[in-house]
């Protein structure tokens, strides 16, 4: 018999990761597994997720497990609200001071395991990034291909002329 | 970015103001496709609304389609910017002249057309680029009223946007107020009095709303009263109720009055 309060999650490269049940919960897509699969010694596979990822996932859950009432069903608007004004905690931003392939494999990580606090921490780093930035500096902070014919992107700087200044 | 599910971008774009979304979405077509979002439009002017609060556009917000919601975010943006701007001074785009002494001016029709009242009371309507009026009034005023006010009102009815003014000319004790529609393009530019009300005793103000025309009368005592008629006020006999609780304005007491 294994202990019945931790469980194993494997990585996708076959890494293996004994956690506490009550931090796995924080996933809202292991906590409904957990549910349906009833006492189990089995461990988890999680095919999306690599170990490096997993490991920072994992570091975030057990940081955060003693967190105060975490919401259940979604309460859009007041979401919204509280994310637009709450700032990223010291930890959480030192957390995310990673490289930024890390970073987006994080965010899309805790999407897939439906985890909400580390979806909105990821999306305020990133959003903090962007801010202030022109279209040029945030091409190449992500590497974005600009796509646009030239003659299209005359037409988007006149239509955003009042956007561009500073 | 491109890495992130489309959710996912949805929600770092909601927490970024009007112009980070414009520069982030200005990077790249796939980017720029969450500008067709109709969740992320709404939601940013359904929060414009909670600070300024616009009833009209509150009731027709779930009407409103993707192009209509963020042409209100843009314009709000566009202004909030500029109210902002440190730098940001008037700037003389026309200037009008007059032969004749000017009483009074007012922009009409988003400040795209001005209303000239002349010093002998004829009124003129022009579109603000044009050189000459598109349609003139000779004056209404008989010889010994002077014009003393002035004042346009767009009321808004079943869409169709209704301007008026209100002339008002004094003789000695006596007021004439003069209740016009003003056409701007449909069917053509005109002026159109609806209505002339003749009042004894000094009028201080006059306003307009809907079809009803409320004007504020001295009273003996040093009160005013406020006196609320049809636009083509026939009647004069009023019918009046004091209003108290206004006991320490400017006015001692305001009454208000309807007249049948």
């Amino acid at each position: 018999m294994g202990d019945s309060n931790r469980l194993t999650l494997v990585a996708s490269d076959g890494g293996k990761f004994v956690v506490d049940k009550e931090v796995v919960q924080m996933s809202v897509l292991l906590k409904n597994m957990i549910e349906d699969l009833g006492e189990t010694d089995e461990s988890i596979p999680i095919p999306n997720v690599t170990s490096p990822v997993l490991t920072k996932v994992i570091e975030f859950c057990e940081n955060h497990r003693t967190d105060a009432a975490r919401t259940d069903g979604p309460n859009v608007d007041g979401d919204d609200a509280r994310m637009r004004t709450a700032v990223v905690s010291d930890w959480d931003r030192q957390f995310f001071d990673v490289d930024q392939d890390l970073m987006f494999e994080i965010i899309v990580a805790a999407n897939y395991l439906d985890i909400k606090s580390l979806v909105d921490v990821g999306c305020k780093v990133v959003a903090d990034m962007i801010k202030g930035k022109s279209p040029q500096e945030i091409r190449d902070l992500f590497d974005i291909v600009n796509d646009f014919s030239p003659e299209e992107e005359a037409a988007l700087r006149k239509e955003n002329e009042w956007a561009n200044d500073r | 970015m491109h890495r992130l599910p489309y959710d996912v971008q949805l929600s770092v774009v909601r927490l970024l103001n009007t112009r980070d979304i414009l520069r982030l979405c200005a990077t790249c077509k796939t980017l720029q496709a969450l500008l067709t979002d109709r969740s992320m439009w709404h939601r940013a002017l359904s929060r414009l609304l909670l600070r300024f609060p616009q009833p009209q556009l509150t009731r027709r917000l779930p009407k409103l389609t993707v192009e209509e919601l963020k042409h209100e975010v843009l314009q709000a943006a566009r202004l909030d910017r500029l109210w902002h701007a440190l730098d940001y001074h008037p700037r003389l785009i026309r200037s009008v002249h007059r032969d004749r002494n000017v009483e009074h001016v007012s922009l009409v029709a988003g400040g795209n057309w001005l209303i000239v009242v002349l010093y002998d009371g004829s009124l003129e309507l022009q579109e603000l680029g044009a050189q000459t009026p598109a349609a003139t009034l000779p004056p209404s005023l008989t010889e010994d009223e002077s014009v003393i006010y002035l004042s346009s009102f767009v009321s808004l009815t079943n869409d169709r946007e209704d301007i008026l003014i209100l002339q008002m000319g004094v003789r000695y004790n006596q007021c004439n107020i003069y209740v016009y529609r003003v056409a701007v393009v449909d069917p053509s530019p005109a002026f159109l009095l609806i209505g002339k009300i003749s009042v004894a005793g000094s009028v201080w103000c006059c306003a307009s709303g809907g079809q009803l025309l409320v004007y504020g009368l001295e009273s003996g005592g040093g009160d005013m009263i406020l006196h609320v008629c049809p636009h083509d006020g026939h009647s004069q006999k009023s019918d009046c109720e004091k209003l108290g609780g206004n006991a320490h304005r400017r006015w001692p007491a305001v009454k208000i009055c309807r007249d049948v």
